[in-house]
């Protein structure tokens, strides 16, 4: 493996690498930041980009863009509130309220830092010990991917913490609507109302960037006040976290990075299931929970570290077995094969010069990120001095183009609209916008993975609680919904009867 | 090769040029900007894989990007009727697979709103015959082994395919009744959960395409047990075919492409030539053949010819007997 | 509080009645889930009206007015806007949008809102039209 690495260093440290390198990582931030373009588009738009190259330099353009396009979404979730895609939900609970207590740059300092962490960390797992971690991987069967998508599920709880009934009420009312489209089960199409742009479902991404992004255009147009921060709030610029908020933060960033590189091994799952857990666990965890969604820097780590370390366990199955843990490395597979390298087995030893410097470009994305991000973050937060008059158009703009380019499809522009409007109404209402967001991700896959365990078991549901897997799961589900719902309750009694 | 098939090639060479010449000059610009080229499989998929190889000759043929937007679900139905639903301008192509896009207007008339008449054939590429795989460490040796088994356990043994009704599922469904057994058929979206299911032991056995498990199968991460075609593949030379273990189950995926129908004829030529250029390109072949993927080119009319015959054959296999009970 | 809670529940209770009426045609496994769901928002809407019923406290008025006026605008110009974009293409309705918005909005100097609109503008072209190639909706004007 050192020889191997020997090599591969010797190429990436070159400056023809290092200019692919900066060029895919700038690339990707802009990616990330702007609404609906993920990081799979992002690199299958580069992919063809990469035909022309050789596979090694062609993979560090590719690493560079996925690792730099998960991070950049973080930025515009944490000063606008309008996240780029779905890695970057749970980035706004806790991020945009420090933007509005005037810590913009502190929550880009820290998300900068747990999104290196988080990637570093899961990229060490892929040189080290991904052999392993594949075979974990594929423990995980269907009724695994059920239990996990209910256990992403439970994190409504968490984030309704003014009302559960009102963030249950959000996320039912999202399982309803995830249902909308082609059951591929039976063939049968549901609630389309005859739409062919419906077949697919409701796209998550225009779902999302209404609800976030277009609502938030809505809100600031109509508010009083000229600019997103309070006028009597002081600016800090400090960007680089202190020693306090490292001292503060590292546990959550280092167990959110172990939760993101497991999801990310996971075929299947993918940047929002793991930022949206690592949240959850991160406010189990603390001492104080109800901090959480009112600007606990804890939370921007929590998410930001796990959707990064998706970055190199995603790859781990897609490099080790030929089976792609997400989209982004389906296309990071399609990229591979047109490049003549199969991935499986041999790729660790009959192209192991090419596959170590996939892995060591890997870093150094993440190291270029975190110099771009402290760099530049400055500049960033100058975003939120913006007038809101102009900065609404801007939004509003890049909302429609955003979810138009997701699928070249008008239809997505009409119901960033609608989810638009809903999301402002129902912000307005006291209603949490972000569970229909992640109902709208696991729903259909919390019912496919069920309905396919329920034919591999013949219909009982005994299995769920004998394979030590899943009843593991179910342990994590009821201790983590169970337990501060028993807190609270006492809490509640406390102060009721005090 | 013969000489009259060296001649046939030449003349087929020189009509092609001929015909580029006289495409180009009537169709004038097209394409003029990047043409998007539907696949109704998920990234990463052998569809997937052929489509973004072919969009880059394509890209090099005709000087425009062709952009893959993959439209994944229920068997291939989302993707093929965006394509026969979509826009006739001519920047909407895509790919379409034998037998789903035949076989699932046949027996789900009402719920799949397009007919394989929809389609302008611009032509076939591939034909990857489907095969039977278990995992590596399966007690199932051999096919008579899995027979056996599901003799003694009928509807224990579980099964991947890629949803009812599809070229996996109707393979499966042959080979259960000439073998007198029934499987537990589950669905998968796509090939790579199916492989994670497979080789953690989830399920049994995978019905699946060659192309998508040849190099796991060389590896030794997966076994192959029997290939549902006439002839063997070169791929996976050691494995038996159906009918060498006396089986007539036949099967195969083939996969080419197509436009909506009513797509202005001098696009489809320029496509069609493209394409007949592309398929006689040595790298290109060259590039199949590392991916597995057996050449059946097809161009145009005779494409059209063979859609046709594919759907007479399913619809009297269909209206004989069957297969899905409602 | 009271009045308007009581009004969502209503409003998602008639949503799931029409959510289970319209799934009585699906193939029974196909049905399961949606109507599962649709029962489970009917039951929460009805928690819903229970703490709407009790909550008897007088109706606390946030301080804000509801800018319905404003609201009503904003949204009308957004519509307008993705319906412009079908007919005129995306950059020339972006440019009308933009212009007009701003000088509704009074959100700021003229000259500084048609740099805006002009740059914003331009950079969406350049870099999604020349560098990543996404096909942009192009209509009777550029």
């Amino acid at each position: 493996m050192f020889d191997h690495l020997a090599i591969a260093l010797g190429y990436v440290l070159t400056p023809h690498s290092f200019l692919v390198l900066f060029l895919g990582t700038a690339a990707g931030l802009v990616i990330g930041a702007l609404p609906g373009l993920s990081s799979t588009m992002g690199v299958a738009l580069a992919i063809p980009l990469t035909f022309g190259m050789d596979p090694k330099t062609g993979l560090i353009l590719l690493g560079a863009i996925y690792c730099s396009s998960v991070y950049g979404g973080s930025i515009t979730a944490i000063l606008l509130r309008t996240p780029g895609t779905d890695a970057s939900i749970a980035t706004t609970f806790d991020g945009f309220p420090m933007t509005q207590q005037g810590l913009g740059g502190k929550a880009i300092g820290i998300s900068t830092t747990a999104s290196f962490i988080g990637g570093i960390i899961s990229t060490v797992a892929l040189l080290l010990i991904a052999p392993l971690l594949a075979k974990i991987a594929l423990k995980f069967g269907p009724p695994e991917y059920f239990l996990v998508a209910i256990f992403g599920l439970s994190i409504i709880i968490s984030v309704s913490s003014n009302s559960y009934l009102n963030g249950l009420i959000s996320g039912v009312f999202g399982l309803l609507i995830a249902t909308v489209g082609m059951d591929s089960f039976t063939g049968y199409p549901r609630f389309i109302f005859n739409s062919d742009s419906l077949l697919d479902g409701i796209p998550i991404l225009p779902a999302l960037i209404g609800l976030f992004s277009l609502s938030q255009a809505i809100k600031i147009a109509i508010s009083q006040e000229s600019s997103i921060v309070k006028k009597d709030v002081s600016f800090s610029d400090r960007v680089l976290p202190t020693l306090a908020d490292m001292s503060r933060t590292w546990v959550t960033m280092i167990r959110s990075s172990v939760i993101g590189t497991i999801v990310g091994i996971m075929p299947g799952a993918g940047t929002s299931i793991a930022s949206f857990i690592s949240y959850n666990e991160a406010r189990r965890a603390s001492k104080e929970p109800e901090s959480f969604g009112k600007g606990n820097p804890e939370g921007v780590a929590a998410s930001e570290a796990a959707n990064n370390a998706v970055t190199g366990g995603s790859l781990v199955p897609a490099l080790t077995l030929g089976i792609p843990g997400n989209a982004v490395t389906a296309v990071f597979i399609g990229g591979l094969t047109i490049h003549g390298l199969i991935p499986g087995p041999n790729l660790f030893i009959k192209y192991a010069d090419i596959t170590y410097t996939l892995i060591l470009s890997l870093f150094l994305a993440n190291i270029m990120f975190f110099v771009i991000g402290i760099a530049f973050a400055k500049y960033f937060v100058k975003v939120i001095k913006t007038p809101t008059r102009i900065l609404a158009p801007v939004i509003c703009v890049l909302s429609v183009i955003g979810s138009f380019a997701i699928r070249n499809n008008l239809f997505d522009v009409g119901l960033l609209f609608g989810f638009g409007i809903l999301g402002y109404l129902m912000e307005r209402y006291d209603f949490s916008p972000a569970p229909i967001v992640l109902a709208l991700i696991l729903g259909p896959m919390a019912e496919a993975e069920l309905r396919r365990s329920l034919i591999l078991f013949h219909g009982s549901f005994v299995p769920f609680f004998q394979r030590p897997l899943s009843l593991a799961i179910i342990v994590l589900i009821v201790l983590s919904v169970l337990f501060p719902l028993y807190k609270e309750i006492k809490k509640s009694r406390i102060r009721k009867s005090g | 090769m013969s000489r009259t098939r060296k001649f046939c090639m030449i003349t087929m060479m020189a009509l092609v040029c001929l015909a580029l010449a006289l495409g180009t000059s009537f169709a004038g610009e097209y394409p003029s900007k990047a043409v998007t080229m539907v696949v109704a499989y998920a990234p990463g998929g052998s569809t997937d894989t052929l489509a973004r190889i072919t969009a880059k000759y394509l890209e090099a043929e005709l000087g425009q990007p062709f952009v893959v937007v993959n439209k994944d679900g229920s068997g291939g139905d989302i993707g093929f009727t965006a394509l026969a639903k979509a826009k006739t301008d001519g920047y909407t192509i895509g790919l379409i697979n034998v037998s789903p896009v035949v076989v699932n207007p046949i027996t789900r008339p009402k719920v799949v709103r397009y007919r394989i008449t929809d389609f302008a054939p611009i032509a076939n590429v591939v034909t990857d015959p489907g095969i039977i795989c278990v995992g590596a460490d399966s007690p199932y040796k051999t096919l008579q082994d899995l027979i056996d088994d599901a003799k003694k356990n009928p509807g224990k043994i579980s099964i991947s395919h890629e949803g009812k009704g599809g070229g996996d599922h109707l393979g499966i469904l042959a080979f259960e009744k000439e073998a007198g057994i029934t499987l537990n058929g589950v669905p998968f979206d796509g090939d790579a959960p199916a492989k994670a299911a497979l080789m953690g032991g989830h399920i049994d056995a995978m019905a699946v395409n060659v192309s998508e498990v040849a190099d796991m199968i060389q590896s030794g991460q997966l076994r192959g047990l029997a290939v549902e075609n006439s002839k063997r593949s070169p791929e996976v030379a050691d494995l038996p075919t159906f009918p060498e273990l006396g089986f007539t189950v036949l099967q195969a995926s083939s996969r080419g492409f197509a436009a909506p129908k009513d797509m202005a004829k001098e696009q489809l030529e320029v496509l069609i030539n493209a394409m007949t250029k592309i398929a006689n390109d040595p790298t290109y072949l060259a590039e199949l053949k590392k991916l597995n993927m057996p050449l059946d080119f097809m161009a145009g009319d005779d494409y059209g010819k063979f859609l046709l015959e594919q759907h007479e054959f399913w619809k009297g296999l269909w209206e004989a007997d069957p297969w899905i009970k409602k | 509080m009271k009045k308007r809670d009581f009004l969502i529940a209503v409003v998602l209770i008639i949503f799931s009645a029409a959510a289970i009426i319209a799934a009585q045609e699906y193939p029974q496994e196909s049905r399961v889930m949606p109507n599962v769901y649709s029962a489970l928002l009917i039951i929460l809407s009805m928690f819903l009206i229970k703490r709407s019923l009790k909550n008897n406290e007088a109706e606390k008025e946030t301080g804000e007015h509801a800018p319905y006026r404003k609201f009503f605008m904003v949204t009308a110009s957004i519509l307008l806007y993705i319906i412009l974009v079908r007919f005129l293409g995306f950059y020339s309705s972006t440019l009308i949008f933009m212009l007009s918005f701003m000088f509704m909005m009074k959100a700021a100097k003229t000259i500084t809102v048609i740099i805006i609109s002009l740059s914003t503008t331009g950079l969406i072209y350049t870099f999604f039209d020349l560098m990543l190639h996404i096909p942009i909706p192009r209509g009777l004007l550029f």
